[in-house]
């Protein structure tokens, strides 16, 4: 069964960008949010193996969502990736605080951030 | 036995010899203290012998026995010669020299000698009468040498005589004279062979004549010594009588007894230890039956010196003495006389004959010179006698008589002559024996030392309360001091005060100028107009000692030539004398209290000293009140001044930790006044402010940080802690405890609030900044990267990479755009940016930007309403383009799809300017977005806004912009109905005569 991937990002170019690396062969279920609160509420309708959020976004900021997503046991389960176009060590922390399991700045290599989805979801290549 | 024993030969040696024998008793028992008397004593003695082995040479019974009486007779009766001499020049106080002294020596060995060696008398032979010596020419020249003696004695009495002028001495002299010449006649006529011995006649006659001239002529007080010896006489035989009867009945009594030697002893004891007592009381009573007169005028002199000891009034103490002196010698008039201010010795206690009351001596008379001069008792009666006294002027001596004083005692007071006593005629009209004048000398003696107590007392009293009144001035004068406000008034009165009660014409407090090296004349009184005077002080090396000195100070007496004239100009008033008392405030202000010319009085005294120095210290104390009032006002001022416009919050806490100072700042930034905070503790000052608070918290760590500070001050600050009020506006403050320690072992403790709101804003801000600035960069970074990456590494479907391309294309744009915008933002805030203005037409540069911003965004409508009149105006093109540029983005950004967006532009020829507008019908813009919507970062969050991306710089290059191009920027908005931005470029030419016009027209646009 394919891993369920929810990707959240306001901005449609990244959105474009991260579908285009992991929709690859179509292993993963993509399922995408344009913000915070349609992020949760996918969540919640169907619970992902794996979030990709982004930090600054609109209506709900992604460490909101991020605590959010995992102080909520049906969804506490779920992996969680930050993506950050912060770089400072302050933004650091607060992402590690919200409780994502992983974080990745931007600029990011598609690879790497693909090397990090399927190691958080244990798959090997 | 005596063939010839014929009375009328043995009696008259026998009488001569008793006679002058109890003649050199009475004289040898009165005048222990006069040798002249001595010497009298000693002649009767020589005459006494020369009888009696006269006597003892006739009642011999055979011629050798006679003979060998007669060889003890000689040399007595011719050492009567050198006796006699050594009395009269006694008497008549002549003195002799060395020669006369050996030749009296010589004369008295060889008598003796020749008496010795048996070769003056030849031998005896026995006449009728009875035996007569036959004598060697050994005895004739011994004889003959003793007339010698004899006759130089005779003539110094009657030098003597003819020199004493009180007759009485006079009288006294001659018949000495007169006695002395009948032993002589007698003596020549022995010598030569006659029927009858003479000289032994003529001692009985010299005694007699003598006796006559010693009671008569007080030779000697005779009575007294006849009472004296009675008295004695009287004394034993009330002591012998009774303790001879004890003796003898206890002899009687205790014969044939055991215990007779111990009732003896005990006996003894028991006499001897009653003999002292008895015999004074005794003596007492004897005394008082004897010497009546004479022990009343003691007891009263006793009496009088017992209570003039408490007396001490001088004029009481004159009065007593006076009452004393009439009833001791029974005068009937006695003055006392004491020096006036003028120097006259006047009245001032009299009692008797009011005459004597009128008599006055002057201080310079020959009178009180001879009675300070002898220091004795003058008797009126020498007045016409003695060669001192004659030089008196006739009305001085009427003057004398009329007042009936017969006697002037001196009264000499620490060796001057205090006093003079005169006293009456006695009531006997007997002249005054010389016991009552030695009486009346020791009471006036006596007397003088108790009026000199009282008169001392007396000055004594007048200083004293002379003294209390000065100080009882000084005190209310302090005490006035001590209420004046006004420091240089106190000073002023101070100076003039102690002028006043000092007594000096002028007094002055001057300073010592450290830094000028000069005097200053602080306050005066009256002011010592001449500077040249003052300065003269300094020049005085003594008053500068004084004053560096500090201490000591200062007297000078006599005109003082420093201060006086200074050679070309005299200075009217001279400085005749000067006090000056040093006094140095705060150990480093030297200064000195002076005062000079005393008046009235020579010199200033010890008391004016001891009371100026008491305004010293009053002065020191003013003049230190006078600087530190200075530096407390001058400090407090600068306290306060920068106190109160520190923009820094200030607290100051009371030991009780209560708010005793509260500044305004503090007002500011809590908006509660200083009023309402004094007298509580921080908390309760804050509590209007509690709800406001960011954290309620912390206003209890603050309190127990100030509560901490005051029971126990640490000069260090404590950890800043950070107040924030989130109402009515935003202000964050840092506060800091903080404890001054001050002398005394006491701290100041306070709190002191910085005021970091802005700080705090500007920081967010920053972050915000770098936070969005990142975002905004990383964004189209990320996708160019990305897409980039994927497309070399796998194949991609055509359609897909074109769209990828775009992608990639799109960012860069975007991410050129921003920082485009970054490099702008950095030059205007720089200050480099600037414009390069030239007239043009809108229509070239709107077209420009309308192609630039069209392809943006299809679903927005875009209205170029520009009219086509429109007059040219300054402007940037390329910044024009951009303003235009970013007011269009933002108005696609916040406006919903498929609205329309509206460029118009209207001329206002009156204010020659071009007015451009770019209206939308999107979101709005709150009101209180719209204050700080042209600042750099900003922007309003509203749930609106989230999504809408942007930096925040778009409006503040356009303000930055069109400001550069001399315009102006505004907005006006409504919240969900629509934005209108308008920006204006100036449409003049700007030369300088039409810039003058400008400005007019101006001002009065914006008066209308």
């Amino acid at each position: 069964m394919r891993k369920r991937i929810l990707v959240i990002d306001d901005e449609e170019n990244v959105l474009s960008l991260i579908t285009a690396t992991l929709g690859y062969e179509e292993r993963f279920d993509i399922r995408v949010a344009r913000n915070g609160r349609e992020a949760l509420e996918e969540a919640h309708r169907e619970i992902p193996d794996l979030v990709i959020l982004d930090m600054l976004m609109p209506i709900l900021d992604g460490s909101e969502v991020c605590k959010d997503l995992k102080s909520n046991p049906v969804t506490s389960k779920s992996k969680i990736i930050m993506l950050t176009a912060l770089a400072q060590d302050a933004d650091r922390g607060k992402v590690i605080s919200a409780g994502a399991d992983r974080y990745i700045t931007k600029p990011f290599s598609p690879t790497k951030l693909l090397d990090a989805v399927e190691e958080m979801l244990g798959l090997d290549t | 036995m005596n063939p010839l024993a014929d009375p009328t030969y043995l009696l008259p040696p026998l009488l001569a010899a008793i006679f002058s024998g109890s003649l050199c008793l009475l004289v040898a028992k009165r005048i222990a203290r006069n040798p002249a008397n001595r010497y009298f004593a000693l002649f009767l003695l020589a005459i006494t012998a020369w009888s009696a082995f006269i006597f003892l040479m006739r009642s011999s019974s055979t011629t050798s026995e006679a003979l060998a009486w007669e060889r003890w007779v000689l040399p007595i009766m011719l050492t009567t010669s050198p006796a006699f001499f050594l009395f009269t020049r006694r008497y008549a106080r002549v003195g002799f020299g060395p020669a006369t002294t050996f030749a009296l020596l010589s004369f008295v060995t060889i008598a003796i000698t020749l008496a010795a060696l048996d070769v003056l008398v030849a031998r005896m032979e026995l006449r009728g009468y009875g035996f007569n010596p036959v004598f060697t020419p050994y005895f004739f020249a011994l004889a003959i040498w003793a007339y010698i003696w004899i006759a130089l004695g005779i003539v110094t009495l009657y030098r003597a005589y003819r020199g004493s002028r009180i007759y009485e001495e006079r009288n006294r002299l001659f018949l000495i004279c007169l006695a002395t010449s009948f032993p002589i006649v007698g003596t020549v006529v022995d010598i030569f062979p006659s029927t009858y011995p003479l000289s032994i006649l003529g001692n009985l006659v010299f005694a007699g004549i003598t006796s006559v001239a010693m009671w008569k002529y007080q030779l000697m007080d005779v009575g007294l010594v006849v009472r004296k010896g009675t008295a004695y006489l009287t004394v034993s035989t009330l002591i012998a009588v009774p303790y001879v009867s004890v003796i003898f009945f206890v002899t009687r009594a205790f014969q044939n007894d055991q215990v007779q030697g111990v009732v003896y002893v005990g006996l003894l004891f028991i006499l001897a230890l009653l003999l002292q007592p008895l015999w004074s009381r005794a003596q007492s009573r004897v005394d008082k039956a004897f010497f009546r007169r004479r022990w009343d005028g003691l007891r009263a002199l006793q009496e009088f010196s017992r209570r003039t000891h408490r007396i001490g009034e001088l004029q009481q103490s004159a009065a007593e003495l006076v009452d004393v002196i009439s009833t001791a010698t029974a005068v009937d008039a006695a003055v006392l006389l004491l020096p006036s201010e003028s120097g006259e010795f006047v009245p001032v206690a009299s009692s008797g004959k009011p005459e004597i009351a009128q008599l006055r001596i002057s201080s310079d008379s020959p009178l009180t010179q001879w009675i300070g001069r002898e220091q004795t008792a003058l008797d009126l009666r020498l007045l016409d006698i003695d060669s001192g006294l004659q030089v008196l002027v006739d009305s001085q001596k009427e003057q004398l008589k009329a007042s009936g004083a017969t006697l002037l005692v001196s009264l000499l007071m620490r060796e001057r002559l205090g006093g003079i006593l005169a006293v009456g005629a006695k009531l006997s009209e007997t002249p005054f024996s010389d016991d009552e004048i030695s009486l009346l000398t020791l009471v006036a003696s006596q007397a003088a030392v108790v009026l000199d107590d009282a008169r001392l007392y007396q000055g004594l009293s007048a200083q004293l309360e002379q003294d209390r009144r000065r100080l009882e001035a000084f005190r209310s004068a302090a005490s006035n001091l001590a209420l004046e406000e006004d420091p240089e008034q106190a000073l002023q009165s101070l100076v003039d005060t102690a002028r006043r009660l000092v007594g000096a014409e002028r007094g002055a407090l001057m300073v010592w100028d450290n830094d000028n090296n000069v005097v200053r004349n602080v306050m005066s009184s009256p002011f010592y107009r001449d500077r040249r005077q003052i300065d003269n002080f300094m020049r005085n090396p003594e008053f500068a000692n004084v004053v560096a000195d500090g201490e000591t100070p200062l007297r000078l007496g006599g005109i003082y030539p420093y201060f006086g004239s200074n050679g070309k100009d005299s200075i009217p008033s001279v400085i005749e004398n000067l006090l000056a008392v040093p006094l140095s405030v705060n150990g480093h202000l030297k200064s000195a209290l002076i005062l000079t010319n005393k008046n009235p009085g020579p010199d200033f005294s010890s008391e004016d000293e001891r009371l100026a120095g008491l305004f010293a210290v009053v002065a020191r104390v003013l003049l230190e009140n006078v600087e530190l009032y200075d530096t407390v006002t001058r400090e407090k001022g600068t306290l306060d001044a920068i106190l109160l416009s520190m923009t820094e919050g200030l607290v100051v806490f009371s030991d009780d930790h209560r708010v005793a100072w509260w500044n305004d700042a503090m007002m500011v930034y809590t908006g509660i006044p200083a009023y309402q905070a004094i007298g509580k503790t921080l908390k309760q000052a804050l509590m209007p402010k509690l709800d406001d608070l960011k954290d309620p918290t912390a206003l209890d760590v603050l309190d127990a940080a100030i509560f901490g500070s005051v029971e126990d001050p640490k000069p260090e600050e404590s950890k800043p802690i950070e107040i924030a009020w989130a109402r009515p506006q935003r202000v964050e403050l840092i506060a800091k405890v903080f404890s001054i320690p001050l002398e005394g072992g006491t701290s100041l403790t306070g709190l002191l609030m910085l005021d970091v709101t802005q700080e705090r804003e500007l920081e967010e801000r920053r972050d915000s900044f770098i936070s969005i600035a990142s975002h905004e960069l990383r964004t189209p970074v990320t996708t160019i990267i990305g897409f980039a990456e994927i497309l070399m590494s796998r194949e991609v479907p055509t359609k897909t990479r074109q769209a990828w391309l775009r992608t990639i294309h799109e960012d860069g744009i975007r991410l050129s755009n921003i920082v485009d915008d970054l490099l702008n933002i950095s030059r205007i805030q720089s200050g480099k940016m600037t414009a390069n203005l030239v007239m043009s037409s809108l229509d070239p540069v709107m077209d420009e930007t309308l192609a630039l911003v069209r392809p943006m965004s299809s679903a927005h409508v875009i209205v170029d309403d520009i009219p086509v009149d429109l007059p040219e105006a300054w402007m940037d093109t390329g910044k024009f383009v951009q303003v235009l540029t970013n007011l269009l983005t933002n108005a696609i950004k916040y406006s919903p799809s498929g609205g329309t967006i509206t460029v118009s532009a209207c001329h206002e020829p009156e204010r020659k300017r071009v007015v451009v507008c770019v209206s939308d019908n999107g979101i709005g813009i709150s009101p209180e977005g719209i204050g700080g919507l042209f600042d750099s970062f900003q922007r309003e969050h509203r749930p609106e806004t989230e999504g809408i991306r942007g930096a925040g710089l778009g409006l503040y290059i356009v303000k930055s912009f069109v400001e550069l191009m001399n315009g102006e920027v505004w907005v006006e908005s409504e919240l969900n109905v629509g934005s209108k931005f308008y920006f204006s470029l100036s449409d003049y030419c700007p030369d300088p005569l039409a810039g003058l016009e400008v400005i007019h027209e101006e001002t009065h646009s914006s008066n209308r």
